[in-house]
């Protein structure tokens, strides 16, 4: 794992949203590292930022957000230095995206063949049709559609199905890192079970980096290697999803562990009282110390860093970093 | 627990009727003009909820599996093709006024979606002087104002926090309680509760989830709760019944039919539920057939047959019927004839 060459580093990123009363900080000073052929997890609940990330990572942050700092190197280059029109080259063909809602993001009237025919040739520009549908047709089993798929209309597709071809057209150029922001949350668990089995199958055959983002903790634990927990803008742990559902050190990720359902034992699970700050005005100190049973003084005062505890496992956390010093 | 709570004197109560009864209900969906393409979307779905003591029944099914057109059945929303719901032993649909009227106070109802069932123009208040006028629960303002903190205390919040603030204000899980808080104003004997938690943080999720339980033991409130997800459903129900293309594929004691489910679709379901737990990932793999396939061959027999890892050649004949497989445990498969 650790020999594997770094394909996507975030350092200190943030990204605010401008409004009237003020701005939102939904991603701020968050940093991390994604290798190549990894899968790597973003959970949080709803409003913690991870879809502004993802956004940002994409390079379509639109007003009335605005990146304010940090750098995003994928391969090397740093994104946000490059105009748009670098941009637009480098999304898809090598940083891809799979929507939330693929109902809502194919479009309704064009047939499945030619919007991804669209991808292909927007990148490549011109391609004799004839290729173009072997080349397509044969995405669309990788996906385990069937060919006719090509000549059908999203409406005639199930979810499960307007899903995989959303992963059909991420993987159409081959890029280094698919993003998937909630890809199975309108799914059945049946569903959601056979397209994040596609999903990781076509991951593993491309070699690309794989970052989920999303709030089912279940799910992470079956399909990602390594995750990173985020919190009101922040990034609470990072570690390996073995060690972190073990043992994790922050007690956000502990708590939200907890407050998962499980098949084991009845009555067994509660909540976290209470709410996530306002991020119009953050606490001063920890985003998290309203909510954590072990808030100290320090909490209120200073921002714990992200710290390295033990080997690949960070934690932005107090508790842990009097131990470190 | 004790759910000795005061006893009203009614007179419906007299006779010994269960407190909900569905029987045989079937609700089709025509389409188009000469109503073709009819589909069922609930058949022949029977059930009976005592009401006391108080229990949590899931109601357990994927999309388009008929759970939420029960819901609304029950609710009196949609108007059965077939069959009748009665309440305190009275068909819901002939019922007279003052029975109609007990049971729009007695049966309430909490939607999936927080968001959507506030008017954004008025402060929450409103939401319980509505019901507080309409059903005279109060005598004058003070006492108003006092049976709606009291509400609010019993669903965990804090009355100063909520009352007097906008919809937009709240979030999503603040807004369920409030639900919640509303009916529990009314002293329900059932609440029809419909994906509450679907659309709710995993944190606050729990915490919804408990007050449930709460007002089941402490109020003597029963639940039918619909829900997609066998994870909640496991946790705080005492009976499920998963449903599958609008039937019954099993049902029973939740604990029973969830740690060791019978029926092949609840097998399936149960094992597909993403474990949080990275030292137990999803066994094996799941194939989906494609969709046209699965309406040719299952118009008469078992719907779940082209999906099934046991087919034989009689659940093509004929729709399997509920067999008995244990203690008020019932399959709809012919493995267990």
């Amino acid at each position: 794992m650790t020999e594997r060459k770094p394909i996507l580093k975030v350092k200190d990123l943030k990204v605010y949203y401008h409004i009237d009363r003020g701005s939102v900080r939904a991603v701020d000073g968050v940093s991390f590292t994604v290798h190549e052929g990894e899968s790597f997890g973003i959970v949080g609940e709803s409003g913690c930022g991870k879809s502004t990330m993802a956004m940002a990572l994409l390079g379509l942050v639109v007003s009335p957000g605005t990146i304010e700092g940090g750098q995003i190197f994928l391969d090397g280059t740093d994104i946000l230095s490059l105009n748009r029109e670098l941009i637009r080259k480098i999304r898809w063909s090598q940083i891809s995206f799979i929507p939330q809602g693929a109902m809502n993001s194919l479009n309704p009237v064009m047939r499945i063949g030619s919007q991804i025919a669209d991808v292909i040739t927007t990148h490549q520009g011109y391609q004799p049709e004839k290729n173009l549908r072997k080349r397509i047709q044969k995405l669309l089993s990788t996906v385990g559609l069937p060919h006719r798929v090509y000549r059908m209309y999203p409406h005639e597709l199930s979810g499960g199905m307007k899903q995989r071809v959303c992963i059909a057209m991420a993987i159409a150029l081959e890029p280094d890192v698919i993003i998937a922001d909630e890809p199975t949350s309108a799914l059945d668990v049946v569903v959601q079970r056979v397209v994040m089995q596609t999903l990781v199958d076509v991951q593993e055959r491309l070699g690309a980096a794989l970052i989920l983002i999303g709030h089912d903790m279940g799910l992470q634990a079956q399909v990602v290697n390594r995750q990173a927990v985020m919190y009101a803008g922040k990034i609470a742990e990072i570690g390996e999803v073995k060690t972190m559902y073990k043992n994790s050190l922050h007690p956000y990720t502990k708590l939200l562990i907890k407050s998962l359902p499980t098949l084991q034992l009845r009555h067994d699970f509660q909540g976290i009282p209470g709410l996530p700050p306002s991020l119009f005005n953050p606490p001063k100190g920890c985003v998290f110390s309203n909510r954590c049973p072990y808030v100290m003084e320090q909490c209120r005062e200073a921002i714990p860093k992200l710290v390295e505890i033990q080997p690949n496992h960070f934690v932005a956390c107090h508790l842990h970093s009097e131990v470190i010093r | 627990m004790n759910v000795q709570k005061e006893v009203q004197p009614n007179i419906l109560s007299q006779t010994q009727a269960p407190l909900l009864e569905v029987c045989n209900l079937t609700k089709v969906f025509g389409s188009g003009l000469l109503q073709r393409g009819q589909k069922a979307a609930l058949e022949n779905f029977s059930m009976s909820i005592q009401g006391s003591p108080s229990r949590i029944i899931s109601i357990a099914g994927e999309s388009g599996s008929g759970k939420t057109t029960l819901a609304r059945l029950i609710l009196g929303f949609l108007i059965p093709t077939q069959g009748e719901v009665r309440y305190r032993g009275k068909d819901i649909k002939t019922m007279d006024q003052k029975s109609w009227k007990t049971f729009r106070r007695e049966v309430q109802a909490i939607f999936q979606d927080p968001y959507g069932v506030y008017n954004p123009f008025y402060p929450i208040d409103r939401v319980f002087e509505i019901v507080i006028q309409k059903f005279h629960l109060a005598k004058n303002r003070q006492e108003s104002r006092r049976i709606t903190e009291e509400a609010l205390v019993v669903v965990g919040l804090r009355p100063d926090e909520i009352l007097g603030k906008y919809p937009h204000q709240l979030s999503g899980g603040q807004r369920q309680r409030i639900m919640l808080a509303r009916a529990f104003l009314l002293k329900p004997k059932l609440i029809i509760a419909d994906e509450p938690v679907s659309m709710i943080d995993a944190s606050m999720r729990a915490i919804i989830l408990k007050i449930i339980m709460d007002l089941k033991d402490n109020f003597g409130i029963s639940f039918l709760y619909i829900t997609h997800d066998l994870s909640t459903a496991f946790q705080i129900s005492d009976d499920i019944i998963v449903l599958y293309e609008g039937l019954v594929a099993e049902s029973g004691d939740a604990e029973i039919v969830i740690s060791s489910p019978k029926h092949p679709y609840v097998q399936l379901l149960v094992e597909s539920i993403p474990i949080p737990d990275p030292d137990q990932p999803w066994q094996g793999r799941v194939e989906l057939p494609p969709e046209e396939e699965l309406e040719k061959d299952t118009l008469r027999g078992c719907k779940f047959y082209r999906r099934c890892p046991y087919k034989m050649e009689i659940c093509l004949k004929n729709p399997p019927p509920l067999y008995n497989i244990g203690a008020d445990h019932l399959a709809a498969c012919y493995l267990y004839k």
